[in-house]
């Protein structure tokens, strides 16, 4: 039976990345609207190199593209990359700290790939992200978002690369007999947000997921960085860059050793970080 | 509450009476009503009189959605039995006609059906039920496999 294409976009864009992969085959049209409509959000990255440089690669391909650097380049500069819905277009945000009447805030650019070069958006209110967090943040559906706290208290921010715009979110209703929040993930599939966070009763739970009663995780707070990803069985997979060579499968109980020698870092000692990440041969869109 | 009866007519010419507000859940008729809110006989000439009555049962059930927790849940599972109802040539007719018959919440609904059902489909499935030709060149075919090869089990693979 024919179906025009915007409702066959409207399913696919339903479908786990793994099954799209395979149904890139069907047809050339199907081939064509996967990858030009749906794949090209979740497949490339934004990395930081030893010597400060800033590089958006696709892993399975190899294919990098240098982005030039902001005018006072730092290490605690916040960097993230997005979708431009608009434009069709990747685009980088840059954040930067300064201190004003008091106060510390974020001047944030965006970086444009056709141009190779960074505009001014604006400036933030008063809210900061927190250094226990990570500062990364977290790419869903083409928008950033962090866990960040103002006078206090935590909320959930994010960036939309269309309007380029801040927003902030309220945690879940039931985070009020949350006692800290962690830190958050994506799930691969669906691309659905969720949250790690401790409760009061000092469980673990992950909102929308699962709670775990008190294991023998170590979760302390005031420890490294944390990251976790779950999987489609929503076994959850748990990582402190403070105990830096093991990551956990939580309820298998299962620990595994991570040897990163080679990546040495001249900064914040050895951080172990998960990422979840989605293997494509997108081409990465180069400037003129 | 007293309400309007609307009779909507499908292509192949069954009719059915329905309330207004029933109605007025597929927004192409309640354009049609603020146009011109005298008619009382509709004909929809897209949409066959099965999968028509398909589409009404779904606005009587979600005519009045309710706020709270508990009637939401209700629904979901309500939505979850009818939708195993119909094999996948049903959805696919069902999705034509909340898309031409603009029933938002019904077009969400089976998009994400269609999409659980085709997930586990081969490419041959998919060209068998969506009615597309495979129009890939043997080398062209290869190389698509090949960028994908991470998403095939070995179990996919044809036999050679």
């Amino acid at each position: 039976m024919y179906l025009p294409e915007e409702l066959v976009v409207e399913i696919l864009s339903r479908v786990p990345f793994i099954s799209l992969a395979r149904l890139r085959w069907t047809s050339k049209r199907w081939n064509a609207m996967i990858k030009n409509k749906i794949l090209i959000r979740h497949c490339l990255l934004l990395c930081g190199t030893k010597d400060n440089r800033l590089v958006v690669c696709n892993p399975l391909s190899c294919e990098t593209r240098w982005i030039q650097p902001g005018k006072s380049y730092t290490t605690i500069e916040i960097f993230a990359l997005g979708y431009n819905n608009k434009s069709s277009c990747y685009t980088i945000l840059r954040m930067y700290r300064f201190h004003d009447d008091f106060q510390s805030r974020y001047k944030y650019e965006v970086y444009d790939f056709t141009s190779n070069s960074w505009r001014v958006v604006g400036v933030t209110t008063g809210w900061v992200i927190p250094q226990s967090q990570n500062r990364r943040g977290m790419s869903m559906k083409g928008n950033t978002y962090w866990l960040a706290e103002e006078h206090g208290r935590n909320f959930l921010l994010s960036f939309d690369y269309t309007s380029e715009t801040f927003q902030c979110l309220s945690l879940p209703a039931d985070a009020k007999t949350l006692y800290h929040y962690l830190a958050l993930s994506v799930t691969r599939e669906e691309q659905q947000l969720c949250m790690l966070a401790i409760e009061n009763t000092g469980a673990l739970s992950w909102t929308k997921f699962l709670t775990l009663a008190r294991s023998g995780m170590y979760y302390r707070r005031y420890f490294g960085m944390i990251s976790f990803l779950i999987d489609q069985e929503n076994k959850v997979v748990y990582c402190n860059s403070f105990f830096s060579n093991t990551i956990h499968i939580v309820g298998e109980d299962k620990y595994i050793e991570v040897n990163h020698d080679v990546v040495e870092s001249p900064y914040e000692s050895h951080n172990l970080f998960l990422l979840s990440y989605v293997p494509s041969f997108l081409k990465i869109q180069q400037g003129i | 509450m007293s309400s309007n009866k609307i009779v909507l007519t499908s292509s192949d010419g069954e009719s059915f009476e329905v309330e207004e507000v029933v109605a007025r859940k597929l927004q192409i008729v309640g354009h049609m009503l603020e146009d011109d809110c005298v008619i009382n006989e509709i004909p929809l000439q897209n949409v066959t009189g099965d999968i028509l009555s398909m589409v009404i049962e779904y606005c009587k059930t979600h005519v009045d959605e309710e706020e709270s927790e508990e009637a939401q849940t209700k629904l979901k599972t309500w939505d979850e039995e009818f939708m195993k109802k119909f094999d996948i040539k049903t959805l696919l007719q069902i999705i034509l006609a909340a898309n031409y018959l603009n029933v938002k919440g019904l077009l969400d609904l089976v998009s994400q059906t269609i999409a659980d059902t085709i997930k586990d489909y081969t490419p041959e499935q998919i060209r068998e039920v969506f009615g597309v030709e495979n129009d890939y060149t043997e080398e062209e075919e290869a190389e698509v496999r090949k960028e994908n090869a991470w998403a095939f089990d070995e179990a996919d693979t044809p036999k050679p």
